[in-house]
């Protein structure tokens, strides 16, 4: 979500919020015989309600699994996720008097810590990698199709050499027709655009495209994989076209076409891999944020319970 | 150049419809991970409950001295008293400290019996805030009532009403004064009614005669070389006690007794002192001296030079004039069941060290006479022994004579250089008051003399300028101020001088309790007692 002027309310609204507890606090923090304490009464309040936010920032795991419920705006509702989030953080630490505890409160504390850093780890990528990702990433797809893409692109990239270098001399080829059906296209159909049809009779003999063979077995068939090591040297641009420079300087002209292609398939594959690690950047803090979440009320439900019990 | 392959529909078209149908990787994961910290973080509280071990939810670590117990909530938490036989639901779910629960071992006496209220023991004794002293209490504890007391409807408060602190209205000390309190500030009116004679200014005259007898007989330590001499260290006379807490209170037999003060009477009775003890004792003392020694004479002469040490005897027989007074017995040697002169004296020696020990323990009834020795000088025996020495004077006549010569020194001139006569006397012998030193002059406070053992005693107590036994060397708190001060100064909480509860009633502990009992259900121990 990005922060930008619609969310000056939320901001205002939880700043005043943090005022008023904040002046609740402190003579209560200072003026309590033994310090401040998460079992008394103003103590009890301040986890009390700092609890209750955590229940609804954590209710917004909920209210995306069922994006139908009639329950707010799934804007309002991330709003309220991140400001009263936040906010609840602060009650929490006036609960616990800036103190760790016991064993209990303190894996609270630290999961809860990890789950608000986390978060604002989450809304600060979330401010610049959507944008650098549409500047980079024209051939951006959607993230599960990523893998399904690269088998297209590699497909497609046999099919053209095979079809002006001859057969390739690889184990497992990938069939040229093997296109998913998916999107807008019936099952079985091809692309509007798929690889050109070529006349055998306008290409040279396959023999004088060995150079093209060999480069794209020996290493632009390997970089067209599901898994790309990040150093080949096909994913920088500039050790690619220059590759591309040489094949075409020893490739006879009526291989251009296909070589600006093949170019063409690397960059795409380029930008898919980019677009995956950077959706990691993006999306990976979920995978400490979410659980964590579940795990923190979970504890902080049972800590409430024994604390009032004790 | 990968723009003009497709377009934005053919790339679309690369996209299957149903993909997000799948259950994808990074979507996997995060729903696995999603259950399973919840899940992990359930068995680990389910761990501990499986092995009682509630540990876990304690808000932090118990203080130091209840370690043992920190493991076994239900030590201190349970249900409150009068609910165990038939609980409730509300009262089987919260188990609450009580204060019977710190009872148990802790009396914890009321502070005051004119407090308006008492508070719950864990209103101060806060626990779970780590290994910390449970006694040591902010400030705040003790001015929540002390800065505007209130006493019992009917009760006049005994103390100051409004105190906020050490450095800040702290009053200055009082000392009892007869029947009140008074200030140390108000120097007209403090006094020191101890009834006894001393002028600590003597005492700390450098080059005091007989400190190096004193220094070769108790060592280096108890006085002090200064450039002009030695000078006696005030520690030689206020000895703390072993845990360096409190001064001991002085003592004649340790500390005014040898080299000093010693109680010797007579001249011809070299290295002979009178007992510290009553009048009734000295005389009872004395009088057994004069008659043995009239004995010894007596058995001196007749036995000839034979016996060693019989010329030192001789000379003082002689001295006391009863060499060629006496004459000796007809068998012409010393009685059996008298003793040898040296022998006698060594043993008569023994005894008054002996009575003078025993005194530093437990002083004897005034009226008693104490030990053998003593008894066969007192009236009882007397007259048989009168009756034995027929010849020239008899041993009670001298004596008599001897003894109020005698006396009249030693009482006027030893006892009375420190003790003070009784104008209430009855009888022959003096009588004196009873010395009344305080052993604590400011009993409302706890002071630790080895706590500040690097400060010379001096710096506090202004002892060398004190001439008059009515002076109070108490410290005023503006010395204490010097150092405890609230900036960079050493502490000044009211718990480094005060004690809530009287020490003097709290539960003695002492060996009640197998090891057992204790490790297992310390405070159920105490239900059952």
């Amino acid at each position: 979500m990005l922060l930008d002027g619609a969310q000056r309310r939320w901001l205002i609204g939880t700043a005043l919020a943090a005022v008023i507890a904040t002046a609740a606090y402190v003579p209560y923090a200072t003026g309590r015989l033994n310090g401040p304490s998460g079992g008394s009464w103003p103590g009890l309040t301040f986890g009390v309600v700092g609890f209750a936010l955590m229940l609804y920032a954590g209710a917004l795991g909920a209210r995306r699994k069922v994006p139908t419920w009639r329950v707010g705006r799934a804007t309002t509702w991330m709003k309220g996720h991140l400001w009263l989030g936040l906010f609840s953080y602060l009650l929490i630490l006036y609960h616990a008097g800036f103190a760790w505890g016991g064993s209990l409160t303190l894996a609270l504390m630290v999961l809860f810590t990890i789950v608000i850093a986390s978060g604002i780890y989450g809304v600060i990528l979330q401010q610049f990698m959507p944008r650098l990702m549409m500047d980079r990433l024209p051939l951006e797809t959607v993230y599960e199709q990523i893998d399904a893409i690269v088998g297209q692109l590699r497909g497609e990239a046999d099919a053209l050499v095979g079809s002006v270098a001859g057969p390739l001399p690889v184990a497992e080829l990938t069939p040229p027709d093997h296109r998913r059906g998916g999107g807008g296209l019936a099952p079985g159909e091809a692309l509007t655009r798929g690889p050109r049809p070529r006349s055998a009779a306008v290409l040279p003999p396959p023999s004088e495209a060995t150079p093209l063979r060999d480069a794209y077995v020996r290493e632009i068939r390997t970089y067209l994989s599901l898994d790309v090591p990040r150093n080949r040297r096909l994913g920088r641009r500039r050790e690619r076209d220059a590759l591309f420079a040489h094949l075409r300087t020893m490739l006879p002209t009526p291989f251009h076409e296909a070589l600006d292609e093949l170019n063409a398939i690397c960059e795409e594959r380029r930008q898919l891999a980019l677009q995956k690690r950077m959706h990691h950047w993006l999306h990976g803090w979920l995978l400490v944020h979410a659980p964590l979440s579940m795990a923190l009320l979970l504890l902080a439900a049972v800590h409430a319970i024994i604390s009032i019990r004790y | 150049m990968a723009d003009s392959r497709y377009t934005t529909k053919v790339r679309a078209k690369r996209i299957e419809l149903s993909y997000f149908r799948r259950s994808h990787p990074f979507r996997r994961w995060r729903l696995i991970l999603s259950i399973a910290a919840p899940v992990i973080a359930g068995g680990w509280l389910v761990g501990y409950a499986a092995f009682g071990d509630s540990r876990l939810y304690t808000s932090g670590p118990v203080a130091t001295a209840h370690t043992m117990f920190g493991t076994r909530c239900a030590d201190c938490h349970g249900p409150a008293s009068g609910t165990e036989e038939k609980p409730g639901a509300r009262e089987a779910f919260f188990v609450r400290v009580s204060d019977d629960a710190c009872t148990a071992c802790h009396r914890g006496p009321t502070h005051h019996e004119t407090q308006t209220f008492s508070p719950a023991c864990a209103t101060c004794h806060v626990e779970h805030k780590g290994h910390v002293v449970l006694a040591t209490l902010d400030d705040t504890h003790c001015t929540q009532c002390h800065r505007d007391l209130k006493t019992k409807p009917g009760d006049k408060p005994m103390f100051e009403t409004r105190i906020t602190g050490f450095t800040g209205t702290h009053p200055e000390f009082a000392v009892k004064v007869g029947d009140r309190r008074v200030r140390l500030d108000r120097t007209t009116e403090v006094k020191d009614t101890a009834n006894i004679q001393l002028n600590h200014q003597k005492h700390l005259k450098v080059g005091l005669k007989g400190l190096e007898q004193l220094r070769d007989l108790r060592g280096a330590n108890i006085v002090t070389q200064t450039a002009k001499g030695l000078q006696l260290s005030c520690s030689f006379c206020h000895e703390t006690d072993p845990s360096r807490a409190m001064i001991q209170p002085v003592s004649y037999a340790k500390h005014c007794g040898p080299a000093c003060h010693e109680l010797d009477f007579d001249g011809r009775f070299q290295g002979v002192a009178a007992p510290h003890d009553t009048p009734t004792i000295v005389h009872a003392f004395l009088r057994t001296l004069l008659i043995e020694t009239f004995e010894q004479c007596q058995s001196a002469g007749a036995a000839g030079g034979a016996a060693p040490g019989a010329n030192k005897l001789r000379a003082q027989c002689s001295d006391l004039g009863l060499a060629a007074k006496t004459e000796a017995p007809a068998g012409g040697a010393p009685a059996a069941s008298q003793p040898d002169g040296e022998e006698g004296r060594s043993r008569r020696m023994l005894r008054r060290g002996a009575a003078e020990t025993k005194e530093e323990e437990a002083p004897a009834p005034a009226e008693q006479p104490r030990g053998r020795r003593l008894l066969r000088g007192g009236a009882a025996e007397e007259a048989p022994q009168a009756e034995t020495k027929a010849t020239g004077r008899s041993p009670l006549t001298w004596a008599s004579g001897e003894i109020t010569g005698i006396e009249n020194i030693l009482f006027k001139q030893k006892c009375q250089f420190c003790h003070v006569k009784s104008d209430e006397t009855k009888g022959p012998l003096p009588q004196y008051l009873p010395t009344r030193i305080p052993v604590r002059w400011l009993p409302h406070s706890v002071f630790n003399h080895g706590v500040h053992r690097p400060i010379q005693c001096l710096e506090c107590h202004k002892a060398s300028t004190s001439t008059q036994t009515s002076d109070v060397l108490l410290p005023l708190a503006s010395v204490c101020r010097e150092c405890h001060r609230a900036v960079r100064g050493a502490r000044t909480g009211c718990v480094e001088c005060h004690v809530y509860h009287d020490k003097s009633q709290e539960t003695d502990l002492n060996g009640r309790r197998t090891i057992r009992q204790l490790a297992d259900h310390p405070t159920s121990m105490n239900q059952k007692r």
